[in-house]
């Protein structure tokens, strides 16, 4: 009897809890939509950029004349300003708006003092500009992932500062209950990537170490920082996106707890692997090989997880542009995470050590995955921050089919041509000219897929500028790929 | 050699002792306790997912 007459109330009491939901999310979107709109419209400036820089860098390998005039354009100084252009514009830039707002929604805490944040985003490109500028005026550091002259690092540490603070601010005031799997990643990795840079700033910047020091300094940051900053920040907005977009929650919770903790331990160790037959000390490589084969643990986890609960509804890859970005970037990151743990080992890397094998290796994890996961991210997330439709399916099918192809295009290209090279270096009988010579087939096929994934980049930049030209439509239908095989669940809605 | 690598592994080891800590603190937090509860934190309550339907012999 007590049920029946509590059961109108109770549905009340339901009722008005799913609008406050609705309420506030809606508060934590209008607040995040200026600055994480100023991070991304940023990052996908250094995108464009980067990919101009990186297709002159591809040019220059098969075709040495090409802009051989101007000394600021050489190869030696356009293959560094493309790297850190993509690393520290494109990238970070975008995890940064990426991990702002999905921390926030998920501590159901709107973002103050934004002011802070528009200033860390004229830092960072301050930073990039100068830094960009630097390499290629010919000051740069000659230090892998750190190319960037001193006064550039400075800026983008204190460009990073807000942005921390945030995160703090929004852990502080999160709703009492689980912390979900994506703030571990994204807590954890917004204090990593300070500690890994301002560390290698001072002793390889600032106050350089001994020279003997320097190269396992050098891989120590350029290894972590991709797994402790960029692997992070996407997986956690993959474990964000893929249970939003299907409407049902990951596979194994505990898995993904295990993943976090296991990359968490295991992690900075793996560094050292770069220096595989390297003067180095024996066991300080040795223990590095162990720990990157222990990465298998956190990967696996990660990929069971990722891909189950993708499976769960699949079909979905067809009508949702994040979904599909998504699932292409989760699939990448199983394959790059394996492929990494391989070429850990010292039989492999007697081979593919100084090939292109390496190049087609990073960018399946720096494109493949953490590049596509972001493109996911920013279709999923910018209606809800602007109450704006994507425009065109036309230019999202563009972006999605000439990237994912350019990108596998070039990995295999690459990759064949990385093992043949690694191969033939290792022969006596075969003279290197030579070997240069039977590698410009493969350095053309990198080129053209740089170009394709360009004109992806190209389209991505249209749809989003033409976004932000539209005039809001709060309660306007998403703009999906195909007919959304079922009904809509609440989560794939933009309010 | 000595100093810089010192300070590698002093930087390592401080990572790997945060993570220590911080796993600690999740422990007491009750961060690892009904973890079905966990999975479903990513939802708002407006969003979540219906409950699977019961098996034919429930």
């Amino acid at each position: 009897m007590s049920n029946v007459a509590l059961a109108p109330e109770a549905t009340d009491v339901d009722e008005a809890q799913k609008l406050r939901s609705r309420l506030l999310r809606a508060e934590i979107d209008a607040a995040a939509c200026n600055p994480v709109v100023h991070y991304l419209a940023s990052a996908l400036f250094w995108l464009l950029l980067g990919s101009v820089l990186a297709i002159a860098a591809s040019i220059k390998l098969h075709n040495a004349a090409f802009l051989a005039d101007a000394d600021w354009l050489t190869f030696g100084r356009v293959r560094p300003a493309h790297l850190t252009a993509m690393s520290y514009g494109w990238s970070t830039m975008a995890c940064i708006g990426v991990g702002l707002w999905i921390m926030s929604r998920l501590c159901r805490a709107p973002l103050r003092h934004t002011g802070w944040l528009h200033l860390s985003v004229l830092l960072f490109n301050l930073g990039n500009a100068v830094g960009v500028w630097g390499v290629m005026a010919g000051r740069s550091t000659g230090i892998e992932w750190l190319e960037y002259p001193k006064e550039a690092g400075v800026l983008i540490v204190a460009g990073f500062i807000p942005v921390m603070l945030a995160f703090v601010d929004m852990a502080r005031r999160r709703l009492p209950g689980h912390i979900y799997v994506s703030q571990w990643y994204l807590m954890a990795s917004v204090f990593w990537f300070p500690w890994l840079f301002l560390t290698v700033q001072v002793l390889m910047i600032w106050s350089p170490v001994a020279a003997p020091a320097q190269p396992p300094m050098n891989w120590w940051y350029g290894h972590n920082v991709l797994g402790l900053w960029f692997t992070p920040v996407c997986l956690a907005a993959a474990y964000y996106l893929i249970p939003k977009v299907i409407g049902k929650p990951i596979h194994s919770y505990y898995l993904s707890i295990v993943g976090f903790w296991s990359l968490a331990f295991f992690y900075a160790w793996n560094g050292m692997h770069h220096l595989v037959g390297g003067p180095y000390p024996a066991w300080m490589i040795g223990l590095s090989i162990v720990a990157s084969f222990m990465m298998v643990i956190p990967v696996l986890a990660v990929a069971v997880n990722h891909h189950f609960t993708a499976f769960k509804d699949i079909g979905l890859v067809r009508s949702s542009p994040t979904f599909r970005f998504v699932v292409f970037g989760t699939f990448s990151y199983t394959a790059v995470s394996l492929q990494g743990t391989s070429m850990a080992f010292r039989d492999l890397s007697k081979i593919t050590h100084f090939t292109h094998y390496t190049i087609g290796h990073s960018h399946l994890g720096m494109y493949a995955f953490v590049t596509m996961i972001l493109f996911g991210a920013i279709y999923y997330m910018m209606p809800r921050l602007t109450g704006r439709e994507w425009p065109s399916v036309w230019l999202i099918r563009a972006h999605f089919w000439l990237c994912g192809v350019g990108v596998l295009y070039y990995v295999m290209a690459l990759s064949i041509g990385g093992v043949k090279q690694g191969l033939w270096l290792l022969d006596d009988s075969v003279p290197f000219m030579e070997i240069v010579q039977r590698l410009l087939p493969y350095l053309e096929h990198r080129t053209f897929a740089g170009k394709m994934m360009t004109l992806g980049h190209v389209a991505f930049v249209i749809s989003f500028v033409w976004l932000l030209l539209r005039k809001p439509v709060p309660k306007s239908e998403p703009t999906l790929l195909a007919k959304n095989p079922r009904p809509e669940p609440a989560a794939i809605q933009s309010v | 050699m000595i100093v810089p690598i010192t300070l590698l592994l002093v930087t390592v080891t401080g990572l790997t002792i945060s993570a220590i800590l911080a796993f600690w603190w999740a422990g007491g937090d009750g961060q690892f306790q009904n973890l079905e509860q966990g999975a479903l934190s990513v939802f708002d309550r407006d969003e979540m997912p219906e409950p699977p339907a019961p098996l034919r012999h429930e």
